[in-house]
């Protein structure tokens, strides 16, 4: 170990020889001094002021975004409150909504509207059947009943009855019809067939 | 001598060069933590604008619409 101290300590004897008398020279030592202190500047850079500085960035980050926030709410609360007050005005008049697009079947109204037309128009129904209606598995949205209907009446009052009954407010359409002439007692009347469909929504409900 | 001042000079280069790209990094990093929008898709959903207004037209229509029928 000793001798192994002795060989290195001659071998590398003249660098410290030099380096000792370089470190006396005015420019080596400024040299050294720039080096450290820049050295010494990027190691603390690196792991003083980095994290230091991208934490100040996220807190102005973090407020600039909560500002925004806070003020996008308050244009919100305001829209919000404005679309409160247009609800309460227009809130007595909704039912026209549930009329025209029932959240039910609703088949007791409807036959009511198609018959009190039919006797308003002197029009008397031979038929009237609804199509089967699945509630198992039935989606959210516009659902269709469909009915083929049979009514027997004179042009006018047909013609009367269908226009009425198309602009009630419950949704009424035809998909198709045909019309065929009828002799009732000396009578010559019009056989009405027709596929009718009409609307409701459905919402789509919690089962308990 | 004069290669000891040359290693001198090179290390001086290297250092301020490490101070510049250091500085830099840190530097756009700051930028890109200051540009960063991080505000949640749920908040960012209920801030989106609401039209206060209502849409009286279809009320009326339904209203005329079989007035004289019900």
């Amino acid at each position: 170990m000793l001798l192994s101290f002795k060989r290195d300590f001659f071998r590398y004897q003249k660098y410290l020889l030099l380096t000792a008398k370089l470190a006396e020279t005015k420019k080596a030592r400024v040299y050294t001094g720039l080096i450290l202190t820049f050295f010494t500047i990027s190691f603390f850079a690196l792991l003083a002021l980095r994290p230091t500085f991208l934490t100040i960035a996220n807190l102005i980050a973090e407020i600039r975004q909560k500002e925004e926030v806070n003020r996008k709410l308050s244009v919100k609360i305001q829209q919000l409150s404005l679309a409160q007050t247009a609800y309460f005005q227009v809130a007595p008049r909704l039912y026209l909504v549930d009329e025209t697009l029932p959240t039910e079947i609703e088949f007791s109204s409807l036959l009511g509207n198609l018959e009190s037309e039919a006797s308003g128009n002197e029009v008397s129904f031979s038929g009237l059947t609804f199509e089967k209606i699945s509630f198992e598995g039935q989606k959210e949205g516009l659902q269709e009943i469909g009915y083929k209907t049979s009514l027997i009446g004179s042009f006018e009052n047909l013609e009367s009855f269908l226009e009425k009954v198309f602009n009630l407010r419950r949704i009424i359409k035809s998909s198709k019809f045909s019309l065929t002439k009828k002799m009732v007692g000396e009578a010559e009347l019009l056989d009405f067939s027709g596929d009718l469909v009409s609307l409701f929504q459905t919402k789509k409900t919690k089962l308990e | 001598m004069i290669r000891k001042s040359k290693i001198n000079r090179d290390l001086l280069v290297i250092s301020i060069l490490t101070l510049i790209t250091i500085l830099s990094w840190i530097g756009m990093d700051v930028y890109h933590r200051l540009t960063k929008t991080a505000v949640p898709e749920v908040v960012e959903r209920q801030l989106l604008p609401l039209d206060p207004k209502i849409k009286t037209e279809v009320l009326n229509y339904l209203e005329n619409r079989g007035k004289n029928y019900q």
